[in-house]
């Protein structure tokens, strides 16, 4: 037991990190509260915790991660990885969708953190390993700079009092002043602005309050000069309200190509419209999950697999609709006039085959440095999803006919 | 400690690894790990996988109590060799504290300072080390934070999203046993627990 007296001993010498007096702000703690308040993010959908921030670890309360760590998963498989609240549930808007809305119908109780709580919470959970950090969102006052200050506020109490070093995502509220965005985007990791649709004649049907160009883009551009200056470490991103104003999803593949081209930002999310009780929209159909799911699949092939804007326009129907179907498979289907030999094709040829991913692909080319592929055993091994790929690919002499290949992906 | 690891410390601390495999790790670099299609290159690439996969899990599955708030304390108990290495990662995530992360058996102890490092491991179980520690030390009694947990995950529940095979695919039983049953899991309006 001499070590671990020894370093007890150190431990309760060290002056580092002395809570005091300050655990008894959670000792009273209204746990409704608590739930309201994560009620009001529930639907954004952003969980990720990656960040290229790098820090000494010795000064500061735990470390961020490159990878992102989840914590836990919510009963649809979602990662949990941050605790993810309102500062308050008070908002002057009237989005007809949100159960903070003014036009919200059922009884509603409002709360509001102090910054004192809110950091204690945060730096509880995380010393408990239950979160990777602190996800602030807030509903709006008639001022928004007053309600961002005191957000600004709990940052501030986290990094210095803490010394706190996990990760932040800030929400930036509509219409805030460009000074408050700048101190936000000293301390967190992301900072986001919702733009929630893929344009303002879309807003303006599910919210009089809010103004699509001041409130929400001149926020981002924001953001993005500021980012231009000094890195955020996890960069910019938003969320869209998929099927809440009755948008296509080719409208919203535009709004999201404007999103990243002229605002640099790092994600976009996706968030399908679930109907809220008590909301103005409490009688619209939700949209299917599979809908958020195939925007995300044709997300990643225009931010990942670098696909053209061409490309990916093929997998949208006559009406801008995606089918519930892979649009990578779509756009093979449409764009493969023969199949692709593995042991020539380049690495972005590679790519848009259905079942070879950036790591398969990657493989690949290593693998053919000193062997050759001509079984799909070889394939299988480097990791391609052979029953996907196959009808693509030309080996040993066997290829599909177009015919063929069409009938044989029909059931994928 | 925070020496970049090899193919070999990784194999090293598999739960089954078979020595003709560990003599080979020692002559491959990571490269030829990642992108080889060699059928005992692809065992060495799973065996690291698996050992991997279960310390990103102990970093965010675990769940520390606290005394004092300067001794983190949790149970762990994985099915690779890795207890040493999680509790130094935990100690240099949470420095100048003392980490005890330990099981039925046997407990890990690490912390870590700029300038002071120590780690040892004792044979005796995580709830004689606590009260050990508690008989050696004064201690407050500790807000209960996995009541505002619960609170909070709850709040986070939606019922027109629930996906049971994500959610077992996410979250495996053998990984709640291997952190003693802590993490809060809700389906419906059953636990998990209930729900087994």
């Amino acid at each position: 037991m001499a070590s671990l007296e020894k370093i007890l001993h150190l431990v309760t010498q060290s002056e580092y990190d002395c809570i005091g007096d300050e655990g008894k702000v959670l000792e009273n703690i209204n746990f409704s509260k608590i739930d309201v308040l994560g009620q009001g993010t529930k639907h954004d959908i952003c969980a990720s915790s990656s960040t290229s921030r790098i820090l000494n670890q010795a000064e500061t309360l735990g470390n961020p991660t490159r990878s992102g760590i989840c914590h836990s998963f919510a009963a649809n498989g979602r990662c949990l990885s941050m605790f993810k609240t309102l500062f308050t549930n008070y908002c002057i808007h009237d989005c007809k969708y949100c159960q903070n809305s003014t036009d919200y119908k059922s009884g509603k109780s409002v709360y509001s953190y102090t910054p004192e709580e809110l950091a204690r919470i945060t730096i509880s959970l995380y010393k408990g390993n239950y979160i990777e950090g602190l996800f602030l969102s807030s509903g709006v006052s008639p001022d928004q700079d007053i309600v961002t200050e005191k957000m600004i506020e709990t940052l501030k109490i986290l990094k210095k009092r803490y010394n706190f070093g996990g990760y932040i995502h800030f929400k930036v509220l509509p219409g805030v002043s460009y000074e408050y965005i700048k101190q936000a985007s000293e301390m967190a990791d992301r900072l986001s602005v919702n733009i929630e649709t893929p344009s303002k004649e879309h807003l303006s049907e599910i919210s009089s309050t809010k103004n699509y160009a001041n409130d929400i883009l001149k926020r981002q551009k924001y953001i993005k000069n500021l980012e231009l200056k000094k890195k955020l470490p996890a960069g910019q991103t938003t969320q869209l309200v998929v099927g809440a104003c009755e948008e296509s999803d080719f409208e919203i593949f535009k709004r999201v190509l404007k999103e990243y081209n002229e605002m640099m930002l790092k994600r976009v999310y996706y968030s399908a419209f679930n109907s809220v009780s008590g909301t103005s929209l409490e009688n619209m159909v939700s949209q299917p999950t599979w809908r958020e799911h195939r925007l995300y699949q044709m997300d990643w092939l225009y931010r990942v697999y670098n696909f053209s804007e061409n490309e990916i326009k093929i997998a949208f129907d006559d009406n801008g609709f995606l089918k519930n179907k892979d649009p990578k498979l779509s756009i093979a289907l449409n764009n493969f006039e023969s199949p692709l030999d593995p042991n020539d094709a380049q690495y972005g040829e590679l790519l848009r085959v259905p079942g070879i991913g950036p790591k398969s692909a990657y493989k690949i080319i290593n693998y053919r440095k000193k062997n050759r592929i001509y079984k799909r055993d070889h394939l299988q091994r480097l990791g391609v999803r052979i029953k996907n790929a196959i009808p693509f690919l030309k080996i040993s002499g066997g290829e599909y006919t177009r015919l063929e290949r069409w009938i044989e992906c029909q059931n994928q | 400690m925070s020496k970049p690891m090899k193919a070999f410390d990784y194999l090293l601390m598999n739960k089954s690894v078979s020595p003709v495999l560990l003599e080979k790790s020692k002559k491959i670099s990571w490269n030829e790990i990642n992108t080889s299609a060699d059928p005992e290159v692809i065992k060495i690439r799973k065996k690291i996988r698996e050992v991997r996969l279960e310390i990103h899990r102990m970093r965010g599955f675990v769940r520390f109590d606290s005394i004092n708030d300067k001794i983190l304390f949790g149970y762990m108990k994985p099915e690779n060799k890795i207890e040493k290495l999680v509790t130094d990662i935990f100690a240099r995530r949470f420095q100048k504290h003392i980490i005890l992360l330990g099981n039925e058996k046997k407990s890990w102890i690490s912390y870590y300072s700029e300038n002071f490092f120590k780690r040892y491991e004792e044979s005796k179980s995580l709830n004689k080390m606590v009260k050990d520690i508690q008989s050696l030390i004064k201690f407050d009694s500790e807000v209960d934070i996995d009541k505002i947990w619960q609170i909070y995950y709850e709040s986070q529940y939606i019922k027109e999203r629930e996906n049971h095979r994500l959610f077992y695919k996410n979250m495996p039983r053998k990984n709640l046993k291997s952190v003693g049953n802590r993490l809060e899991l809700r389906l419906n309006t059953k636990t998990l627990d209930e729900y087994l």
